[in-house]
């Protein structure tokens, strides 16, 4: 994306970029609470944030979405003063995104539990709410209730793409908490629920890498 | 006199490809301090972009 022209321009008259490796600079990683790779924060020019976008975005969308968030426009804080004068479930599940990915876990959570009890357990936005949920259960090492979380998801969604993705995130999780066997039960369980999966292939690869098998060679 | 001349235009040569090379690419602030005092000169907010050598 920072080799589009428009981005160059952008960059040259707009906005100013300051690029941070991660994993160098982890305290101002740390400070940013920075989940993920890419993640651009637009701050001011004490360095408060004034919001931010996490991973690859095409580059009009970019721009459009940083121009926005200079105005004050679709950011966290705006978001907030829209949902006080009316709190709609998608505002709020916005609003559990943003803090989300800022890595505030206890907004996050009480905001998408706001989406969940606001609808249906089982509707689509109740279902990204909840993989949102579990996810952040697993990232912080609460692997009992994300395990718990991915199989309940797994249940009340059966027979859609967010059984299919909880159903990954059931050995990804044992394998994070270093449970090797269970993990390889877990990938072929996958396998064996779900044989056409686009994740058989991931599956397999990560069932052969606990094993200790060499990696083999795609034909 | 030929050699000091070929060195001249490998010199514009090289200066030129670099020059080429750097507006092929968002320009960067080098550091944070860098990014605030132009900020502050342009009124131009920053944006840090948190990234990862994988």
């Amino acid at each position: 994306m920072l080799i589009d022209p428009k981005a160059i321009d952008f960059f040259t008259n707009e906005m100013i970029l300051v690029q941070i490796n991660g994993d160098v600079d982890s305290t101002t990683k740390k400070q940013y609470g920075v989940q993920g790779y890419p993640t651009f924060v637009l701050v001011d020019k004490d360095g408060k944030e004034v919001d931010r976008e996490a991973g690859y975005l095409e580059t009009d969308n970019y721009i459009k979405k940083f121009r926005d968030y200079s105005k004050g426009i679709g950011t966290l804080e705006a978001l907030l003063k829209e949902a006080g004068a009316n709190k709609t479930r998608q505002l709020s599940f916005d609003i559990a995104y943003k803090y989300q990915w800022r890595g505030n876990e206890p907004d996050a959570r009480a905001w998408y539990s706001s989406v969940i009890t606001m609808g249906t357990a089982k509707d689509s936005m109740a279902g990204e709410a909840r993989m949102a949920l579990a996810d952040m259960s697993m990232r912080k090492k609460d692997y009992a209730l994300a395990i718990n979380s991915f199989a309940e998801i797994a249940t009340d969604f059966i027979g859609t793409p967010f059984a299919e993705n909880a159903d990954i995130y059931i050995p990804i999780t044992y394998r994070r908490m270093g449970d090797t066997t269970k993990a390889i039960t877990a990938f072929e369980d996958f396998i064996k629920k779900y044989p056409k999966s686009e994740e058989v292939e991931y599956a397999q690869k990560q069932i052969a890498k606990l094993k200790g098998e060499p990696p083999t060679e795609k034909k | 006199m030929k050699r000091l001349l070929i060195a001249a235009a490998l010199f514009v040569g090289l200066f030129t490809a670099g020059s080429v090379l750097a507006a092929d690419r968002a320009p960067t602030a080098a550091t944070w301090a860098e990014a605030q005092a132009l900020s502050a000169k342009t009124n131009r907010p920053i944006i840090i972009d948190f990234y990862a050598d994988w």
